[in-house]
C-alpha cells in the first residue's frame, strides 16, 4: 500500500528491536518489537515495494492487549484500528539490509478506512510455546536493561482475575528474603539493589531485576549476581535430600531455608507452579526452573527428614558484652563491628582461660573465633543454631 | 551441532527429530543446497533478526496447500525472493531438529552441521500454478 506523502515524518519516531516473531515463514511477517524504553510494538509486513523496500505497519501495545492477541481472541485488523495510542507508524526498511529508510505516522480514524490487514488474520501461540519464547525474552530484555533478571511465572487454581495476599507474603516477600540473603544485602541495599517490574494479575507474573554491582561490570561475563542467584534455580530444582544438601553446601548462613520452606508450603497448599527464568545480561544466557506441588511434597519429606547438621567456623571481630558464669558452661554475648549480635556458650577447653583472663566488657576489641552449629529448621521446627566460642585474641 | 551458530536456547526444547514428509517453497526446479538457506545466511547484512532462533532456521510445511497459501500470501505482499516450486521432501532424524506450529502447520528445521540438504529425497517438485 501506498501512504500519502503528507504523512511523511521526518526522523525517526521508533528505534526498534525485535523482540519475538510471531509469525515468522522464511520471511518476517509479525513481530513483536521493542524501544529503548521498553515499550512493546506489533510490527506487520505491509508489502515488499519493486523488492527492494521492506514496508511495516506499526504501532505500540500493552502487554495485556498482547496476551489477549496472542491468545488468538482478536485479529491483527482490530488490533490496529484500535491502536492505544490513536496512530499507526509505517516504516520503510531498505530489504537488503533493513536499514531505516522513511517513516510515516497515520492518524487512526484516516488507518481504519485504508487498513490493508487480512480481516480473518489470528496469531494463537501454543502454550508451551509462550514458556519457551519467555526464556528468549527474559534473555534479551535482561540485555537491554543490563541487569541480572529473575523471571517468576506462577499459576494456581487458587489465582482467578486478582492476587490473594498468600502470593506476596508467602512466595514474592520469601523470594525477596533469598535474594538478600544470597547477595548478602541488607534490606536497605537491598531496595537500591533489586526492583520489580511486569507485574501481571491474570496468572501472577513478576521480573526482578537486580543491578550488578559497578566492580563487577568490568568482568561482566562473569556476573557474580547471576552465579549467586543460580542457587534460586538449583533450590527450585531440587528433588532430593542430596540435591538440596548440594545447593544448601557452601552457604555461611541458612536463613534462607526458612524462607525456602515457607514457599514449599505455599506451593502445595495452594496446589501451585512455578516457572523461573533467570537471564544473564552480559551472555543472555538463561535457567530455568519448573516448581509444582509433586516436587514440593517430594521436599517437605526431605526436609522433615531433616537435613544434616552443619558446622562453620567464622572469624568475628569486636567486643565482649556480657560473660556469664553462673550458668554451665558459661555464656557470651558478642557485638561485632556491623553492630550483629552472637550469643553461645564458652566451649570448654578455655573455660579456665577466660575466667583467669582480665576480660574488660565492651571497651577491649578482640578477635574471636566461633563455631556455630546449624540445625536446619523443618516444616514443623524452626532452625536452631548453636554457637561456641572457641579462641579469642585481643587487637586492642 | 548446528550447520548455524544459534542463539541460545535454539532450537526450542520441543523441536525433535523426525522422519517425515514436508513440502518447502524453492526457488529452481531442481534440488540444491541453496534451496535451504535460513534467513540470516540468505541476508547477511540484516543484523536486526540475528538474536532470533526461527531465522535461523529452513521453513517447511505440513502439506502442499499450507505451502501454496504461504507463496501466495508472499505474492500478494511482493515477495519476489519466495520462489515459484514446491517441493515434497523427506526430512530424516539426521538432517536436524523439526518445531511443528499445529495450527499453521509451518515447520522450522534446525539443520545439523552433518545435513547433506543436496541429498535430501525428494519426492517431486512441482511448479506452482
Amino acid at each position: 500500500m501506498i501512504f500519502d506523502e503528507k504523512y511523511i515524518l521526518s526522523q525517526n519516531m521508533l528505534n526498534l528491536d525485535v523482540l519475538e516473531l510471531l509469525d515468522f515463514k522464511g520471511y518476517p511477517i509479525l513481530n513483536v518489537e521493542i524501544d529503548n524504553t521498553g515499550t512493546k510494538y506489533l510490527s506487520y509486513l505491509d508489502s515488499y515495494i519493486d523488492n527492494t523496500i521492506e514496508q511495516r505497519l506499526i504501532i505500540p501495545i500493552s502487554d495485556a492487549r498482547l496476551d489477549f492477541f496472542k491468545e488468538g481472541s482478536v485479529s491483527l485488523y482490530n488490533i490496529f484500528n484500535s491502536s492505544e495510542n490513536k496512530v499507526v507508524y509505517v516504516i520503510q526498511y531498505d530489504a537488503n539490509n533493513n536499514q531505516y529508510l522513511r517513516n510515516y505516522l497515520i492518524p487512526l480514524e484516516e488507518f481504519v478506512s485504508i487498513n490493508p490487514i487480512e480481516q480473518d488474520y489470528f496469531i494463537q501461540i501454543e502454550v508451551d510455546e509462550v514458556v519457551a519464547n519467555q526464556q528468549e525474552l527474559v534473555a534479551l530484555y535482561a540485555t537491554q536493561k543490563g541487569k541480572v533478571i529473575l523471571d517468576f511465572y506462577l499459576t494456581s487454581q487458587k489465582i482467578k482475575t486478582s492476587l490473594p495476599p498468600w502470593v506476596f507474603d508467602k512466595f514474592l516477600l520469601q523470594i525477596q528474603n533469598i535474594i538478600g540473603d544470597l547477595l548478602d544485602k541488607t534490606y536497605k541495599a537491598l531496595n537500591e539493589k533489586v526492583a520489580y517490574s511486569k507485574i501481571g494479575i491474570a496468572s501472577f507474573k513478576v521480573s526482578i531485576e537486580i543491578t550488578p554491582d559497578q566492580n563487577n561490570l568490568n568482568l561482566f561475563e562473569d556476573v557474580v549476581e547471576y552465579k549467586r542467584l543460580f542457587k534460586i534455580i538449583d533450590l527450585l530444582n531440587s528433588e532430593s535430600k542430596e540435591d538440596l544438601v548440594k545447593v544448601i553446601e557452601g552457604f555461611k548462613d541458612e536463613k534462607f531455608i526458612k524462607s525456602y520452606i515457607q514457599i514449599v508450603k505455599t506451593v502445595i497448599a495452594n496446589d501451585a507452579n512455578i516457572h523461573a527464568t533467570l537471564a544473564n545480561p552480559a551472555t543472555k544466557e538463561t535457567a530455568i526452573a519448573d516448581f509444582n506441588k509433586n516436587k514440593a511434597q517430594k521436599i517437605k519429606t526431605v526436609i522433615d527428614e531433616q537435613l544434616p547438621e552443619r558446622t562453620d567456623i567464622e572469624e568475628v571481630e569486636g567486643v565482649f558484652l556480657k560473660l556469664d558464669f553462673k550458668v554451665n558452661p558459661p555464656a557470651f554475648i558478642i557485638e561485632n563491628d556491623a553492630e550483629e549480635i552472637f550469643k553461645g556458650k564458652v566451649d570448654t577447653s578455655i573455660i579456665d582461660t577466660i575466667k583467669a583472663d582480665k576480660v574488660n566488657l565492651t571497651t577491649d576489641k578482640y578477635k574471636f573465633t566461633i563455631k556455630t552449629i546449624h540445625k536446619p529448621e523443618t516444616t514443623v521446627s524452626a532452625e536452631q543454631i548453636h554457637r561456641f566460642l572457641m579462641l579469642y585474641n585481643l587487637i586492642s | 551441532m548446528f550447520k548455524e551458530t544459534l542463539p541460545a536456547n535454539c532450537p526450542p526444547l520441543k523441536a525433535f527429530e523426525k522422519e517425515i514428509i514436508l513440502f518447502r517453497i524453492f526457488k529452481n526446479e531442481t534440488l540444491s543446497a541453496i534451496e535451504f538457506l535460513p534467513y540470516t545466511v540468505e541476508f547477511p547484512n540484516i543484523e536486526r533478526y540475528k538474536t532470533m532462533c526461527d531465522a535461523y532456521a529452513i521453513s517447511f510445511f505440513s502439506t502442499y496447500d499450507q505451502a501454496v497459501a504461504c507463496y501466495k500470501k508472499a505474492m500478494e505482499k511482493g515477495n519476489a525472493n519466495i520462489g515459484k516450486y514446491i517441493a515434497e521432501v523427506i526430512v530424516k532424524p539426521e538432517h536436524g531438529k523439526i518445531k511443528i506450529t499445529e495450527n499453521s502447520g509451518h515447520c522450522n528445521l534446525w539443520l545439523y552441521s552433518s545435513a547433506e540438504v543436496e541429498k535430501i529425497e525428494t519426492v517431486r517438485i512441482v511448479e506452482i500454478e
